[in-house]
């Protein structure tokens, strides 16, 4: 089964404008799942979207290393534009929004290839040859986002413990 | 590409330091490069001195700052509020470090409502989340017209409306909208009692009012986002009449001005308009005006801005409502002599390095004056670098 540790990482598109994005890029802390694993080591696209939008769904402030925040071209974000082109049910072409995650996923088990050796340029230029796992997890991220809303309203809108 | 124009050495005076009277209010605009970082010192009342902290894209320069202006007994400072305009990385990045430096001592998180994906943001929730519990910070999210009185000054929401709020976070788009823009008086005025009998002449001028200072806080909002502001906090038409002019100086019949704007979107060409900065500086002088007195932008510049901001275009807006120029074909003097300030200035040889962070002090009498401090983007204030910007001919 891979380990799957430097070689996964999600990205958000954080600010577009000028044609230029800000794309916020963390490296997971961790393998991936053993369920995700499976499911990217020969799953179908279905089972492989499953599988991420569990894990997407969970708390992960320890899954993920603090952000780093990468300026690129809206061009060099190509691959990410054709994947989404590709979803079966959404309009075709949908253009990147702000807020769109991705999750980068390099499928070996080959500790000399690691995504962080290799910049988000490099890392799209060589999308196809490297065999990379290009997951859209935008819906999966926002409802996850909504999950953490709700927490936090909960915990921190009450009175005050003094009051 | 536009570039912050550097600053002469001549507008400013020398270095003086920045001592603040317990009764000032303080703003400091943080020169953190490509982000945004502010922080209020508010006037000290009680014994306790209290801090506004709107946006930090550097957590550590924020915090130092705070700290170098806290008096010794700790336990005599609080954070008032931190306020995260909207969940760009570039407006977020140092906000948890602020909250878990200041565990237990920030009273409330202010929060625009557009649930964002990033995981900053989420670390961000998650602290709020955890102090909420812990120590009782409370969350809330201002919308438009909200209003806020503390130590002496009042702060008003101006954006966003509910009905940007709910449209932002219902689709999922256009973070920058959903900015919380905020208004800031000090000292805070109160309504006149010297309103008119109808037995008594009209005076042949108006009754003196307290002075008082304004700042607008633009966040990174853009047309949508004005174009409300502009409809639910209305310039109305002059009224002339002497006590229509004395109470409306009071109690604000331009809503919408201001002393010093806080350039919205880092001076994009998108985060203003030339007659919204018209609007912002209007005191029934007539109209249109040129501007608020200063404009400030807190941006990167040149190579060093990933947006290429301050953008060409609203330089030249800001220039022309400062100094209309554009019909005679006639040139503008420095940005400085307009009262255009930008984060990333430099300045000019041979005296080259850093204009710095800026600082604007309010005194109780409602004089205003302000300051650069001489930091560069990754270097914490110092306070002692503190040099007076010479007022410029508008002011």
């Amino acid at each position: 089964m891979m380990q799957i540790g430097s070689h996964w990482q999600r990205w958000t598109i954080d600010e577009l404008d000028e044609g230029s994005a800000r794309v916020l890029v963390a490296d997971a802390l961790q393998p991936l799942e053993s369920t995700v694993a499976e499911a990217f080591d020969g799953g179908t696209a279905e089972s492989i979207r499953s599988a991420v939008l569990t894990v997407e769904d969970a708390p992960s402030a320890d899954l993920w290393a603090e952000e780093r925040a990468v300026q690129l071209t809206v061009a060099a974000l190509e691959p990410f534009v054709k994947l989404r082109q590709a979803t079966p049910g959404l309009p075709d072409p949908r253009p990147l929004r702000e807020g769109d995650v991705f999750w980068v996923v390099l499928p070996t088990t080959d500790e000399r290839s690691s995504l962080r050796d290799l910049t988000p340029e490099q890392i799209l230029a060589s999308a196809d040859q490297l065999a990379l796992h290009l997951s859209d997890i935008t819906a999966a991220a926002r409802q996850s986002a909504k999950l953490a809303d709700d927490a936090v309203v909960r915990a921190a809108s009450d009175k005050r413990p003094e009051a | 590409m536009g570039a912050a124009p550097e600053l002469s050495d001549g507008r400013l005076g020398p270095i003086v330091g920045l001592n603040l009277a317990p009764d000032e209010l303080a703003i400091f605009i943080l020169n953190v490069g490509d982000g945004d970082a502010i922080v209020i010192r508010f006037p000290n009342v009680g014994g306790q001195t209290t801090f506004g902290v709107i946006d930090s894209f550097r957590g550590d320069k924020s915090v130092a700052l705070i700290q170098a202006l806290t008096p010794p007994a700790p336990a005599a400072s609080r954070i008032r509020f931190v306020c995260a305009t909207h969940p760009h990385f570039d407006h977020i990045a140092g906000l948890r470090r602020v909250l878990t430096t200041f565990d237990g001592e920030v009273e409330e998180f202010w929060d625009s409502g557009f649930r964002f994906t990033s995981t900053t943001y989420r670390g961000l929730i998650e602290e709020v989340e955890r102090q909420g519990t812990a120590s009782g910070l409370r969350l809330l999210r201002p919308t438009s017209g909200f209003e806020f009185f503390h130590a002496g000054a009042l702060l008003t929401i101006l954006s966003p409306s509910i009905a940007l709020r709910n449209r932002y976070d219902t689709y999922g788009v256009d973070l920058n909208n959903a900015s919380i823009v905020m208004k800031l008086t000090y000292p805070a005025p109160r309504p006149s009692l010297d309103y008119p009998k109808t037995d008594e002449p009209v005076p042949a001028a108006p009754p003196a009012s307290p002075r008082h200072r304004t700042v607008i806080f633009g966040g990174d909002a853009q047309t949508d986002a004005w174009g409300r502001i502009l409809d639910e906090f209305p310039h109305l038409e002059p009224d002339e009449r002497i006590w229509a002019r004395a109470i409306g100086a009071k109690n604000g019949r331009t809503p919408l001005t201001c002393d010093l704007f806080k350039v919205a979107h880092h001076c994009s060409k998108r985060g203003i308009n030339l007659e919204l900065i018209e609007r912002l500086g209007d005191r029934g002088g007539g109209f249109p005006s040129k501007g608020p007195f200063y404009l400030v932008s807190s941006c990167a510049s040149g190579a060093d801005s990933s947006y290429g901001f301050p953008h060409d275009v609203s330089q030249a807006l800001m220039r022309e409502v400062t100094d209309p120029q554009a019909q005679a074909g006639g040139v503008h003097p420095a940005d400085d002599e307009l009262g255009i300030h930008y984060t990333s200035q430099v300045m000019a040889a041979p005296g080259a390095g850093p204009a710095g962070s800026l600082a604007y002090v309010i005194g109780a009498d409602g004089g205003g004056r302000l300051y650069r401090l001489g930091d560069a983007p990754g270097a914490n204030v110092s306070l002692a670098n503190a040099r007076l910007v010479q007022p410029h001919p508008r002011n």
